[in-house]
């Protein structure tokens, strides 16, 4: 494979605001990284997965760019592995202990849901500390009582008002995400206000009764085709006008964000994934989401509002794998 | 020389950098800022992390001291790794990575490895696991038809005369297999449908009881759903299902990234294993129709009236009335149960069989 030889240092240019984020790697370096994974994995009896995930997130972190710098994914392996093991050896013993006596099951649903907070906190904890961009981490740090709120809390009033705080509800799950999260010593700052995620919800239901109105005037045959692709197109875009907002109103000390995906260039990323990922039995997966995180960091631009050099590391901090694997195997995960 | 930028780790400032081999035994190598020609670091090799390569994503020498050097030349640097004789961040993966012929071997054996595990493994496992289990306790799922009827089900609206016919007819089977416990339950609100949970409630609604032109293929309805009972389908589709989720973790590595995305090949090793399950189920109700000298024709009847009903009505997923839209070829594919079609040539070829 040819070097490239340009240099990587882009120079300090104080004058350009917006820089675009780019992903440069492709669907097929990295299928064959992804397939080598695999098999290594499936002959030394899932030992060594964890290596594989850290060689896989890798490929993705560096060939992440903003402003000519790539990211770094910054995991040890064994850290992840023996997470990961402990993590299923639960899931094992919760699984065969459930089909015993199904009391320990209830007992156990309840300790997940007192536990569920704190392991989110933890995943998220461990996903920052291993994200790096020009040599420094990225952290996460939230109290239990945050977490718990935007987890189970909010959404629960949400309900509870018949949808009327569910925008306040999407509103703290993102602040408690994003206001917890620094880059070293810098916390990001979360703009959006209730109104922002009120329209967004309020655009969505318009459409989805549109579309009910439409498929009652139609009839069955057609309607249940057309009830399918309106209730895939409300998601997407629910997806995407969520995403957009969240770098719109996205703060890092002076520095903004901006996101411009659209509901079309999403949807038509998504289905071309799923219809390949489905004729190529699976086979798809890598260059997928290489084709999706292509087209999400095309969409977004960081507008630097001066240097991004004056950034402080953040101390040392150790964090443990265990909610993050644990998150995946109890399919909590965020 | 290799050429890139330095962070210290303490600010994200960045410097243009290059590293130079200053002895060969020791290695010792020194790291220049380019702009003002001091030095950044001075260090022996082995005390570098340095990253493996990777396709083409930018190598990081990381020093003791926590500052970075990164650079994007592989090809130099992979050079002068290899003069130094340092083993040091040259790793076996990316050969193997970049061999054509190893990825397309590396193809074949997962696809072979994915198809016995998802195909063989998996069931056989999940089996071994369910029939181990102790007899779950009849009492644990008094609560289930509760929270079934105010959720998915409403009251039938059959006559009672109706009701007590259907259950009288139904009763001599039920008692045959009583050791499963089953309950029968007539509801509405599921469309033409038939349903069994574990604990052994058998659901009936009003329109599949309608539907049926004759008793016999009620009862071979009902044969299926105890099918489902006896081989405890619920239980091992729910095993199955998280095996393939753990399998899919330590395979693909993490699942969380495209959510929607991952889910295809869960959801269609679940369907695979509905269809399966259809199968075994259907092949119990024939069985039974058999040695209970009912007509085995009744059983494909009823298969063909139901699939008939659902090209009419379109609604709701279900027992009988699954999923399927029109994809073609695919439909098989992508369906919870057998096609009828096949379901009725089950038929034929079981009773050559007898």
């Amino acid at each position: 494979m040819a070097d490239q030889d340009q240099s990587v240092v882009s120079g300090q240019q104080a004058d350009v605001s917006k820089l675009s984020v780019e992903f440069k790697g492709n669907g097929f370096e990295y299928f064959q990284i992804w397939i080598v994974n695999i098999v290594l994995t499936i002959v030394t009896l899932g030992i060594y997965s964890a290596w594989a995930t850290v060689r896989n997130k890798r490929y993705l972190y560096s060939n992440t760019y903003v402003d000519g710098t790539s990211f770094s994914f910054l995991a040890e392996p064994l850290t992840i592995l023996k997470a990961r093991l402990m993590a299923v050896g639960i899931f094992i013993l919760i699984s065969v202990a459930g089909g015993i006596s199904p009391a320990f099951s209830v007992m156990f649903g309840l300790a997940l849901i007192v536990g569920i907070p704190f392991f989110i906190n933890q995943s998220l904890a461990f996903k920052m500390r291993n994200t790096g961009y020009k040599n420094i981490q990225f952290r996460f740090s939230a109290s239990y009582g945050e977490a718990f709120k935007a987890i189970y809390l909010w959404p629960l009033l949400g309900m509870l008002s018949l949808g009327i705080l569910y925008p306040l509800a999407i509103l703290r799950g993102v602040q408690y995400r994003a206001n917890n999260t620094a880059y070293g010593t810098t916390n990001f700052q979360f703009n959006g206000t209730f109104k922002d995620y009120a329209i967004v919800l309020l655009i969505a239901a318009g459409l989805g009764i549109a579309a009910a109105i439409i498929v009652a005037a139609i009839g069955q045959p057609l309607g249940a085709i057309i009830s399918l692709l309106a209730y895939l197109a409300v998601i997407a875009y629910v997806i995407v006008a969520t995403s957009n907002l969240f770098y719109m109103r996205l703060q890092l000390k002076e520095h903004g964000f901006d996101s411009n995906m659209t509901v079309l260039g999403y949807s038509k990323t998504m289905l071309i994934n799923i219809v390949l990922i489905v004729l190529t039995l699976g086979l798809y997966l890598p260059a997928a989401q290489i084709r999706m995180i292509k087209y999400v960091t095309s969409c977004i631009t960081v507008h630097a509002n001066g240097s991004l050099d004056d950034f402080a590391a953040a101390e040392q901090e150790n964090v443990t794998a265990f909610g993050e694997e644990f998150g995946q195997v109890m399919d909590f995960g965020i | 020389m290799i050429t890139g930028y330095y962070a210290d780790g303490k600010t994200s400032a960045r410097v243009a950098a290059r590293l130079e081999v200053v002895t060969q035994a020791p290695a010792i190598v020194v790291l220049w800022d380019t702009d003002n020609n001091t030095e950044l670091q001075r260090s022996d090799l082995a005390d570098i992390k340095i990253s493996s390569r990777l396709g083409d994503t930018p190598r990081e020498f990381m020093f003791a001291d926590g500052g970075l050097f990164v650079s994007p030349q592989n090809q130099q640097i992979d050079t002068v790794l290899k003069t130094l004789n340092s083993d040091n961040g040259l790793s076996l993966n990316h050969r193997l990575e970049s061999n054509i012929g190893l990825v397309l071997g590396s193809v074949v054996l997962a696809l072979l490895f994915a198809w016995l595990t998802v195909t063989q493994g998996i069931p056989r496992a999940a089996d071994m696991m369910a029939d181990n289990m102790p007899e779950v306790m009849v009492d644990q799922f008094d609560q289930q038809m509760t929270v079934l009827d105010s959720t998915l089900f409403d009251p039938s609206n059959l006559p009672d005369t109706e009701q007590e016919r259907v259950r009288q007819l139904f009763q001599p089977y039920l008692d045959q297999h009583s050791q499963l416990n089953p309950k029968l339950h007539i509801r509405s609100g599921i469309g033409v449908n038939a349903l069994a949970f574990p604990g052994g409630d058998i659901v009936f609604s009003d329109e599949l009881i309608q539907r049926a032109v004759n008793d016999e293929q009620l009862v071979s309805v009902l044969f299926h759903e105890l099918g489902h009972l006896q081989h405890r389908h619920f239980l091992r589709r729910t095993l199955q299902d998280s095996m393939v989720v753990i399998l899919l973790l330590f395979v693909v590595g993490d699942i969380e990234s495209l959510d929607m995305v991952m889910g295809i090949p869960a959801l269609l090793a679940d369907l695979s294993y509905s269809r399966d399950f259809e199968r075994e189920a259907d092949l119990f109700a024939m069985q039974q129709m058999h040695s209970n000298d009912l007509d085995l024709d009744a059983f494909s009847t009823m298969m063909l009236l139901l699939s008939a009903t659902e090209e009419g009505q379109d609604e709701e997923q279900g027992e009988y009335k699954s999923s399927e839209y029109n994809f073609g070829a695919l439909k098989g594919f992508l369906s919870t149960h057998p096609k009828s079609e096949e379901r009725a040539a089950m038929v034929e070829e079981f009773k050559a069989g007898l």
